[in-house]
């Protein structure tokens, strides 16, 4: 997964020396001298080092950035701007085009040269005890990551992490105060695009109307959100899919009831003064809430997963990574709303690189200024490779800037609107926003009101949002279902939430701390007494979805486990249950056996000649069949001292299978599954004797012949036929009882000689 | 560990579903619901039952319409 700015933040040294460990030794030279400029050549370890140590020292950060290209410079500035680390070189590539440069990948490779910029790849997993037993019990073999000698062989193959490539935070928060390189168009709207020439024309037609640039304050005061819009909204589409994801097809689209579920009239209700429909609010809702975590792709599904470390933290990161987000949907533009890309067709998003730019610019004018979405629109327009020129469709020149920026960024509080005497809306940067594209935190990342709550006797509350702020919207959303949001919120305690807050790590007296510290009024003692009821009701059943299973031969072994430190609960004589094996020292241990219960079983049954006896192997039986067995067959020896594990088919037994449930399939497919071969006629005759005809023992008259063929002529002899009943073998028929004398006069009749009647009492 | 010490013999199951409850009614009555027939193997000790591998959510949802609150355990992130 790619990681996002906040991860980077957080592990960008570990980044740095993965990606360096991917160089080989004369890329990694170049980006030494470049970077270090040391005296000599370094070992790699020691290029490691310094490469790390480097990003400390601002001063040397500073030459470095000052000795780049301008393109590469840019680029740097637009990613300081948009505070984002982690970029797809696609939409850096496009940047850099369309302000003006023609050579936008070399700019690209400058920076990865030049030791500022770095490849994402995956990090190294940390050998953990648990790692290492299963390597020893599996042999897999640890393979050496790939090579490569220059940044065009990466871009042309970049393995499983795409082209994607993360600044140095360091790097970033040298850009602050630097003079700007990109234009400020409330100066000039026509500015021309910094890497452009003179002579290269695509200047703006001067009869555009550019009038909207106003200085100073507008004739209409602006307005800022409080920034919990999004939030709130996101929370409520978490809480929505919590039992059941959203699914998406092959093609990339949602399936038709979760599209209805998208477009749901409480999560895509109007914003309140945003001025604009957001086109699609919902599925923008899902993918901003996928690229910030809250939501998470596994297979075909967007399943709801733990809210974001950022929230927690306070406003600055949470923004940050929801503006991110905002940039780059990768299903939705604020053009044409939801329009999935389609898989296999070639990736055709310009939205991130110029939702980048357009932020970037407004964060170029001159401060107290305010500007039209129209002038950054249309410099965008005439400048980037995705609009520029003649052939491009009115269908694309649609107008985009002023939905995205009334309508997603204006709610996160990032930007102030105002309107001119005309009606059209303006732009400036907030107070919150200027600090964010500074790199610094938001002043408050928590709201100074911390009694926000009101909590009445019917279990709902109400929540007043001069109080909210991410880490107590997450709060909230884990244990009350969101009802109504506007200027106070109202949310649901039910038993479902207070089990979900229980199952994502709360516990009772976190959610009573919670609900004692931000309420405006005692919290009444019935809600209390019933939160509790609900929570002490969950400890009763525990399930573990995939723990380790120790099995010991004896009590006494496992006592004696359980002495030397295992960390297990115990289920039974035998048997313990760890639920984290990076805690088990498996040094204890001697594997008498290995069983992975995704992985399909191995026959470890073998079955006795009659079918009946089943004799198991230890070394490959599993739990599943310690609790099946019981079912289909009966004990016949104890293990002793080694001895096989026999058990025996008994017509009772079957008996037991029949009454569980089983039919003759499901007791085939047992068969194959454990022994490896199908039941033998024996375990089907004591599975099926109840449902098969009843049998019948009786006396029968038997014409017996020593020939077949003799027997064969009486059998086609139709009026010898009339006096038997059956034939019952090659050799003999049955006779009619009353008609015994009639048939030794017919074979009288044709010279047989009958050596007379056998007595049934006769031996 | 001490060197001194002798290994202990062991069988290690991985990834195996289990539910533990020290309840035996509760025990009982997830044994005897027909409906959960086929997602539970059957029962392992007086305190747990062993559940088909994958299986687990059938038996959540049908423990929910009971009325009990399972406490799910999943394997940590190593």
């Amino acid at each position: 997964m790619i990681p996002n700015s906040q991860e980077i933040a957080a592990d960008w040294s570990l980044r740095v020396e993965a990606a360096l460990g991917r160089y080989d030794g004369e890329l990694l030279d170049g980006v030494a001298t470049r970077l270090l400029k040391p005296r000599g050549t370094l070992p790699r370890e020691e290029v490691l080092d310094r490469t790390i140590e480097f990003f400390s020292n601002p001063v040397q950060v500073d030459r470095r950035i000052s000795a780049l290209d301008p393109a590469a410079q840019i680029l740097l500035e637009v990613a300081a701007k948009s505070q984002k680390t982690v970029w797809f070189v696609g939409n850096l590539v496009e940047i850099v085009l369309g302000l003006g440069w023609k050579d936008g990948i070399g700019a690209v490779v400058g920076l990865l040269e030049s030791g500022l910029a770095y490849p994402v790849f995956q990090l190294p997993t940390t050998p953990s005890p648990a790692n290492e037993f299963q390597e020893m019990t599996t042999a897999a073999p640890l393979s050496q990551p790939v090579q490569f000698g220059n940044f065009l062989h990466w871009l042309s193959s970049p393995g499983p992490m795409g082209h994607n490539l993360f600044f140095v935070p360091g790097v970033l928060e040298r850009m602050e105060g630097k003079p700007p390189l990109l234009p400020d168009l409330s100066k000039n709207p026509h500015a021309r695009a910094p890497g452009r020439d003179e002579e290269d024309g695509q200047q703006a037609d001067e009869s555009e109307p550019f009038e909207e640039v106003i200085y100073g304050a507008p004739p209409f005061p602006g307005v800022e959100a409080d920034g919990c819009e999004w939030f709130i909204r996101i929370s409520l589409l978490w809480q929505k899919i919590q039992k059941n994801p959203l699914k998406m097809t092959q093609a990339g689209e949602f399936f038709k009831k979760d599209q209805e579920r998208l477009e749901d009239s409480q999560l895509v209700a109007p914003i309140p003064e945003s001025n604009v429909v957001v086109p699609d609010l919902g599925y923008w809702l899902a993918e901003s809430a996928r690229a910030t975590g809250v939501l998470q792709a596994v297979d075909i599904e967007l399943q709801a997963t733990d809210f974001p470390v950022s929230w927690g933290k306070g406003w600055t990161g949470a923004l940050r990574e929801l503006l991110h987000g905002s940039f780059g949907a990768s299903g939705w533009n604020p053009q044409d709303g939801w329009k999935p890309q389609v898989p296999g067709e070639p990736v055709s998003n310009p939205f991130p690189s110029a939702l980048a730019i357009a932020f970037s610019l407004l964060g170029s004018i001159e401060s107290g200024s305010w500007i039209s979405p129209r002038v950054i629109e249309a410099w965008i327009l005439r400048n980037h490779p995705w609009w520029a020129g003649q052939g491009v469709r009115p269908s694309r020149r649609k107008p985009f800037l002023e939905t995205w920026l009334a309508g997603i960024v204006w709610p996160m509080g990032l930007v102030e609107m105002a309107k001119d005497p005309d009606g059209k809306l303006l732009f400036r940067l907030s107070a919150s926003g200027k600090m964010l594209m500074s790199g610094a935190s938001l002043s408050g990342e928590t709201r100074a009101i911390p009694k926000m709550l009101l909590i009445q006797p019917n279990l709902e509350i109400m929540a007043f949002r001069q109080g909210l702020d991410p880490a107590r919207i997450a709060k909230l959303s884990m244990f009350a279902v969101w009802k109504a949001f506007g200027p106070a919120c109202m949310l649901q305690l039910t038993p479902d939430s207070v089990y979900r807050a229980l199952e994502l790590g709360e516990s009772f007296e976190s959610v009573r701390a919670f609900l004692d510290g931000h309420s405006t009024r005692p919290v009444p003692q019935a809600i209390i007494d019933q939160i509790g009821s609900w929570a002490s009701k969950r400890e009763r059943v525990v399930i573990h979805t995939s723990a380790m299973v120790l099995e010991f031969s004896s009590a006494t072994d496992l006592e004696a486990a359980l002495g030397r430190g295992l960390m297990a609960v115990r289920l039974g004589d035998r048997h313990a249950l760890v639920d984290n094996e990076d805690a088990v020292d498996f040094r204890m241990f001697r594997l008498s056996g290995s069983r992975d219960y995704r992985v399909s079983p191995e026959p470890c049954i073998r079955q006795g000649p009659d079918g009946l006896d089943l004799t198991v192997d230890e070394t490959k039986s599993d739990l599943l069949l310690e609790t099946e067995l019981p079912l289909l067959a009966d004990p016949v020896l104890q293990k002793i001292g080694g001895a096989a594990n026999r058990h025996r088919i008994t017509p009772a037994s079957m008996a037991r299978v029949r009454e569980r449930g089983w039919n003759l399939e499901m007791l085939e497919q047992w068969f194959r599954t454990r022994t490896g071969e199908s039941p033998k006629s024996s375990v089907k005759l004591f599975f099926l004797a109840k449902a098969r005809k009843s049998l019948v023992i009786e006396p029968r008259i038997i014409l017996q012949s020593d020939e077949e063929e003799t027997t064969e002529g009486l059998w086609q002899w139709q009026e010898f036929k009339a006096v038997t009943l059956e034939r019952v073998g090659p050799c003999a028929i049955s006779i009619h009882p009353e008609k015994v004398e009639q048939a030794k006069s017919m074979l009288e009749s044709v010279g047989l000689k009958w050596g007379g009647m056998i007595s049934q009492k006769d031996p | 560990m001490d060197p001194g010490q002798s290994r202990i013999p062991v069988k290690v199951h991985r990834r195996v579903c289990i539910l533990r409850s020290d309840d035996p009614i509760i025990i009982e009555e997830v044994l005897s619901r027909k409906k959960l027939q086929n997602d539970i193997a059957g029962r392992l000790t007086p305190s747990s039952v062993l559940i088909r591998p994958g299986r687990t959510e059938p038996i959540i949802a049908e423990l929910l319409k009971l009325g009990h609150t399972p406490k799910i355990v999943q394997r940590p992130q190593s």
